[in-house]
């Protein structure tokens, strides 16, 4: 059902690709032949290199090899070589312009069947990709496939023709391959083209993008210049000499000579009925082109009406959605969302404008459709303000401003995405959604009051959001004040008491504040709702560590690791475990093994290895050298013994902070100096840590360990 | 008419002439054997179609893709169906144009045989031979 649904979408594509081609005046056995040939040719390229199997690439084809040598190359040679061999003499091609259109049909025919081979492997995602290559895929081949049918018709038999069809060959195949190159590099530009764009300023995905656009421009181009340079019975007295004498240009021996006898072209022959006979019928009719245009003329195809609605609607369809980008663009602050309809908007643009009835540059009509097309606009725009109003401008324009936010976040600028954030609550003070992103960022740069400021204002806006709470119960065991965090999770549960997430956070904060009686009640519950949660798993992990029993622990977090392998809270938690259990090798292994963000993990393996009595200085100096000079890398620098741990603290801007550097100095002395010193030292760091710190749960094991 | 015909058909024009002549339901040994090249030699680029993109469509469809080995059957007929469609040429030609010489132009043009087609048709074959010993040998 899938398969079929998928198929009638191709078709439909296909369809209307048709109708554009019909439109420009190509019809009848022409252009049934022309579809035949490039579905005929398409099969042929198919199995031609069925053997690479490039959809899983077992070769292992570079991406720019798999998109110009097996793409473009191939597929724009045989479309030329079918333009050549079959369409150029065929019998129905009286005129330059039918060779050109045929061409267009045969390039259909070809990205229908390309088409509906995609769509056969899509499975549920059909849709989409249906969707994506109606936009791009199948106009590209049809206006390549037009701009190829130039070159066909135009070339002269002889050496100097030939060289034309290679030069035409190679332009459309870099052209095609270029796109393609686009498409399949996608998020992962190769090496040499992410150094190239960032050698001259730009972003490699983003050039990639502009890429594939230069293609879709160039190939629409293109084919505008095919069909203005062929413009059938119209454009006779352009050239100085009759377009329809293609079928006596190409004759060849005898047989040209016995056509040349034969005097002027066959003459067209309408029907006088229904108003057959009134210029304007005989006029499109005689750009209908073909001598079977008599017979097979409908009048409804070529009405002036279906003519301005099909390119309305797919020229003002684009440029509808290319404003809709313009939005989305100012909104996030990137031209990602305008470079992404445009890459599929670009397409159906030219096409509406290429069908649009007669238009010639500067006339009146070109001038009558600018307007309309204008006016859309402005009608669209005037719309969508008075339907947004006030308040949808303001939305606008905070998203703009947390769009940039976020991005400097990203970039770990705390300083310019908390500005970036201010503007956004500036300019909607009513609205959540720019504080609590306001608090994300003052919390990464260790600004805890003011992260609680805002969240309290936040939970005064909409006091009943339950994430706004779980928010700020973070915020307080960072700030080490458990029993507010507590209180938090309540206000939550209660606005969401089904919530299992919720339970095992609150059972955590129980921990934190000293009830792990409590706490194992709220896991319990937990876990009987939903016994296989990650996060009730980890929490029922932490409090057995908190209870002295790592062998559970190591067993909880074994089946949380056996579900999802790769989890590295998971395997960096097991890590500290095996460490606390005094299995310092076996600690050694998960601390490595983990895929790890941050240096903590690196500063634990360090720890492991110290007590391993193994030299470590080159692991921990590797991960600092790609990690950021902010906390904890001054930790780091003392455990290497760059600098002394008074430095380390001096370094530190919170009491967090100093704990930390108070705990590593101690369990890095443990190995040579399990005595008193580095027991006072780890009961200071225990002292000063919030109990939800990692330090915390060391310390409070190491010391466990001194004493028995 | 008959002429026409001839013309529409170029090489082997006598040949199949006859065959045509007798009547009945001829066998084309050579539609069977490489049934794209044959029509794509003949200019049936429609019947062309139907055999090359047909078997790789039809391998799509639950509980149908036998229909793929069934591509070769009109080939097999191909000689009926290539008289039919010259039939129907010559007639539509004819229909629509008075001047004889460009009649017979363009009944030429129509018919005889593309060479390349048929080079095209064993480039199919040729690739459909290579990839059924690829997946044999998978």
């Amino acid at each position: 059902m899938i398969l079929l649904a998928a198929w009638s979408a191709a078709l439909a594509s296909a369809a209307v690709l048709a109708l554009f081609l019909a439109r420009l005046g190509l019809r009848g056995r022409l252009f049934g032949d022309a579809l035949a040939i490039g579905a005929t040719l398409g099969a042929t390229v198919a199995l031609m290199l069925a053997p690479f199997d490039l959809r899983t690439n077992p070769f292992h084809f570079a991406p720019a090899t798999v998109a110009f040598v097996f793409a473009g190359a191939p597929e724009e040679a045989i479309k030329l070589l079918g333009a050549f061999a079959f369409l150029r003499g065929h019998f129905r091609a009286s005129e330059r312009r039918d060779v050109v259109l045929a061409a267009g049909a045969l390039g259909l025919g070809f990205a229908t069947l390309e088409n509906l081979f995609y769509l056969a492997n899509a499975g549920e995602g059909w849709a989409m990709l249906a969707a994506q290559r109606a936009l791009t895929a199948g106009p590209f081949h049809v206006l390549l496939g037009l701009a190829g049918g130039l070159a066909a018709a135009r070339a002269p038999t002889s050496l100097a023709g030939a060289a034309l069809g290679v030069a035409a060959g190679v332009g459309l195949a870099a052209i095609h391959g270029a796109y393609d190159f686009a498409v399949l590099a996608g998020a992962a530009p190769p090496e040499a083209m992410r150094l190239w764009a960032v050698r001259v300023g730009l972003d490699p995905v983003g050039a990639l993008r502009g890429l594939m656009i230069a293609a879709e421009i160039a190939a629409a181009l293109a084919a505008a210049l095919a069909l203005r340079a062929s413009p059938g019975e119209d454009g006779e007295e352009r050239d100085g000499r009759p377009t329809s004498s293609l079928l006596l240009r190409r004759g060849r021996g005898d047989e040209n000579d016995r056509v040349s006898r034969m005097g002027p072209p066959p003459t067209l022959t309408l029907p006088r009925k229904g108003g057959g006979d009134s210029p304007r019928f005989q006029s499109v009719a005689r750009r209908m082109g073909g001598l079977n245009a008599s017979r097979r003329f409908s009048p409804l195809l070529h009405a002036r009406a279906l003519g301005w609605g099909f390119s309305l609607a797919l020229a003002g369809g684009a440029v509808l959605a290319e404003l809709a980008g313009l939005v989305a663009s100012y909104a996030f602050d990137s031209f990602d969302a305008l470079g992404a309809v445009l890459i599929f908007a670009a397409l159906p643009f030219a096409v509406g404008v290429m069908a649009a009835p007669d238009v010639r540059p500067f006339s009146r009509r070109a001038r009558r459709a600018v307007g309309a097309l204008a006016l859309t606009a402005l009608v669209a725009g005037a719309g969508s303000a008075a339907v947004w109003g006030h308040a949808g401008w303001t939305w606008l324009d905070m998203t703009r401003h947390e769009a940039r936010g976020a991005r400097f976040f990203a970039r770990r600028d705390y300083a310019r995405a908390e500005d970036a954030f201010t503007r956004a609550v500036i300019a909607a003070p009513e609205r959540t959604e720019p504080l609590l992103l306001r608090a994300r960022v003052r919390v990464a740069a260790r600004r805890l009051d003011a992260a609680l400021a805002d969240l309290d204002v936040a939970v005064r806006l909409t006091p009943d959001t339950a994430p706004i709470y779980v928010q700020r119960a973070d915020v307080q065991r960072q700030r080490n004040v458990p029993d507010a965090a507590l209180a938090d999770l309540h206000a939550a549960l209660r606005l969401a008491p089904d919530d299992v997430t919720l339970l095992a956070l609150r059972a955590q904060a129980k921990l934190e504040t000293g009830d792990p009686k409590g706490a194992y009640d709220d896991l319990a519950q937990a876990s009987r709702r939903t016994p296989d949660a990650p996060l009730v798993r980890d929490i029922f992990a932490a409090w057995d560590i908190d209870a002295g029993d790592f062998d559970a622990a190591i067993r909880d977090l074994n089946a949380r690791l056996h579900d999802n392998p790769g989890d590295a809270d998971a395997t960096f938690r097991r890590g500290r475990a095996w460490f606390y259990k005094g299995e310092f090798g076996r600690a050694e292994a998960d601390f490595t093994r983990g895929e790890f963000e941050g240096l903590y993990p690196a500063l634990w393996r360090f720890l492991a290895q110290t007590r391993l009595l193994v030299r470590a200085d080159a692991g921990l100096r590797a991960r600092l050298a790609g990690a950021p000079e902010a906390w904890p890398a001054p930790v780091a620098r003392m455990l290497l013994g760059e600098i002394d741990l008074a430095a380390a603290r001096g370094l530190a801007l919170d009491e967090g902070e100093r704990c930390e550097a108070d705990f590593y100095f101690a369990a890095s002395r443990l190995s040579v100096d399990p005595s008193e010193t580095s027991a006072a030292r780890l009961r200071v760091a225990l002292g000063e840590c919030p109990t939800s710190f990692i330090e915390y749960e060391g310390a409070k094991a190491a010391l466990r360990r001194l004493a028995l | 008419m008959d002429d026409d015909i001839r013309l529409f058909f170029g090489v082997n024009g006598e040949k199949l002439a006859r065959i045509q002549a007798a009547g009945g339901l001829p066998f084309c040994w050579p539609g069977l054997l490489f049934p794209q090249a044959w029509f794509l030699y003949r200019k049936m680029y429609g019947w062309a179609a139907l055999v090359s993109a047909g078997p790789l469509v039809v391998v799509y469809l639950p509980h149908l893709s036998f229909l793929a080995w069934l591509a070769a059957l009109p080939g097999a007929l191909g000689l009926k169906l290539y008289f039919e469609q010259g039939r129907r040429t010559v007639r539509d030609i004819r229909a629509e144009t008075r001047d004889d010489v460009a009649a017979r132009a363009l009944i030429s043009r129509a018919g005889g045989v593309s060479r390349i087609g048929g080079a095209v048709g064993l480039v199919y074959a040729f690739a459909a031979f290579v990839v059924a010993l690829k997946a044999g040998v998978a």
